[in-house]
């Protein structure tokens, strides 16, 4: 069974002036433990696709099942559970609290369950060392460097113990080096058992996806496996 | 007997310019002892004590007192104009309090706007982490709260040290009545726009 199954999707996007038909008609299934990059260029839908996704928005019209559960008429409650438990985030611009120091962020997704302090702070530790930033965990994120910060927010994600990883443009604020790198930590993160999605228009990003689903003007125009 | 209790005289030092009209004892803390009004002056009769039997020996003393240039003032009148006065004070005081509120509703308001505003990508991004918007409704009234508990504090230490004041359990029930209620609009105001945001026009940017 797919993990995440869309069905005749769109989105309409309304203004006072305007409507914008953001998605149109997506059917889309994802696997479990697949690692797929949604390409397209500015403007063709595919951030708004890994928003509805992620459950941050909802569509206009259509179905969207999530691990076999309908979403359609899901509570904001029961939505951010799902967020929480199941769906991990990495932005482009990593998403970091800067007034949090790097294990505070890391620790931010379990504020909102019931666990102690003590619990929160040895979880966290345990994600920050497997990227590789045990030892920066005291700092603040822009005393970081681009690398450092996505992958704190890797981390963070990871630390949620999530199903499916949604990655925006995450080495899009990055240099190629450092883009490898969050790259080939996506790759292990994929192989260790999650479904990574990866949102970008770099080729090289697309690369490391052995699923490709090329976007335009709110439609999918290809979706290939290698 | 009557006893005589308070009286209002022209201000002077003379003990003989001191007026002296009967009147009853209960109603004696009406008057503030040594209370000042422009040229007049309120006395106790603890030290210009004078009694007398009848209303007849009241008016003698009234008549005698005239006669030495003496003016007298029922303490009827004074109890009217000091009634009259204090309500003014009353008012004045009750326009200070109201604008004192006006002021903390406003200045809580404009807290949690700019809290709200420079806060947004905060928000988005705690939504995407799986925070309910309840949840951060609650952190900024929590946040609210901890600014009004430093307040009631605050004011609770200054009324203790006040020499006329008294820090009751009633009063201290009062404040935190009132500071509960200062902030009722500023949580309208958060529960509405926090309910407003769309956490995707949120979290983009950068920090």
């Amino acid at each position: 069974m797919s993990i995440i199954s869309l069905m005749k999707v769109d989105k309409q996007y309304e203004t006072k002036y305007t409507k914008t038909n953001a998605l149109k008609g997506i059917d889309l299934d994802i696997e479990k433990n697949e690692m797929v990059a949604i390409t397209g260029p500015s403007g063709c839908g595919k951030s708004t696709l890994l928003n509805i996704i992620g459950l941050i928005d909802k569509s206009t019209r259509g179905s969207y099942f999530f691990q076999g559960k309908d979403t359609g008429n899901i509570k904001d409650k029961e939505a951010a559970v799902i967020r929480n438990e199941k769906i991990g985030f990495i932005y482009q611009y990593f998403a970091l609290i800067k007034e949090f120091n790097v294990i505070e962020n890391v620790m931010l997704p379990f504020n909102v369950r019931s666990m102690t302090r003590k619990q929160k702070k040895e979880k966290a530790k345990i994600y920050l060392s497997e990227v590789g930033l045990s030892d920066i965990s005291k700092k603040h994120p822009y005393e970081l460097s681009g690398g450092q910060q996505q992958r704190v927010a890797i981390s963070r994600a990871l630390a949620q113990e999530t199903d499916v990883l949604l990655a925006d443009e995450p080495t899009g604020n990055l240099d190629q080096d450092t883009g490898k790198d969050i790259m080939n930590l996506l790759v292990n993160i994929n192989k260790n058992g999650k479904t990574v999605i990866v949102v970008t228009h770099d080729e090289n990003v697309v690369a490391y996806c052995k699923r490709r689903i090329a976007m335009k003007d709110g439609h999918i125009i290809s979706d290939t496996r290698i | 007997m009557i006893l005589i209790q308070v009286h209002k005289i022209k201000k002077t030092n003379k003990l003989d310019s001191f007026i002296i009209v009967p009147y009853d004892v209960t109603k004696m803390k009406d008057y503030p002892i040594g209370y000042r009004e422009d040229d007049f002056m309120y006395y106790t009769m603890t030290n210009s004590f004078f009694m007398y039997n009848s209303s007849d020996q009241r008016d003698k003393v009234i008549s005698v007192l005239s006669e030495k240039g003496i003016k007298t003032i029922p303490i009827e009148r004074q109890l009217k104009q000091f009634t009259v006065s204090n309500y003014k004070a009353v008012s004045y005081e009750i326009f200070n309090i109201l604008m004192i509120l006006l002021i903390c509703i406003g200045g809580l308001i404009g807290f949690c706007i700019s809290g709200i505003f420079s806060e947004k990508r905060v928000t988005g991004i705690k939504i995407a982490i799986g925070y309910r918007k309840n949840e951060i409704i609650f952190e900024y009234i929590y946040r609210i709260l901890k600014l009004l508990l430093i307040s009631i504090i605050i004011a609770a230490i200054w009324i203790s040290k006040e020499p006329y004041s008294k820090l009751t359990m009633a009063l201290f029930f009062k404040m935190l009545g009132f500071a509960f209620a200062i902030q009722i609009p500023s949580i309208v105001l958060i529960t509405y726009m926090i309910n407003r945001f769309k956490p995707r026009e949120l979290i983009g940017g950068e920090q």
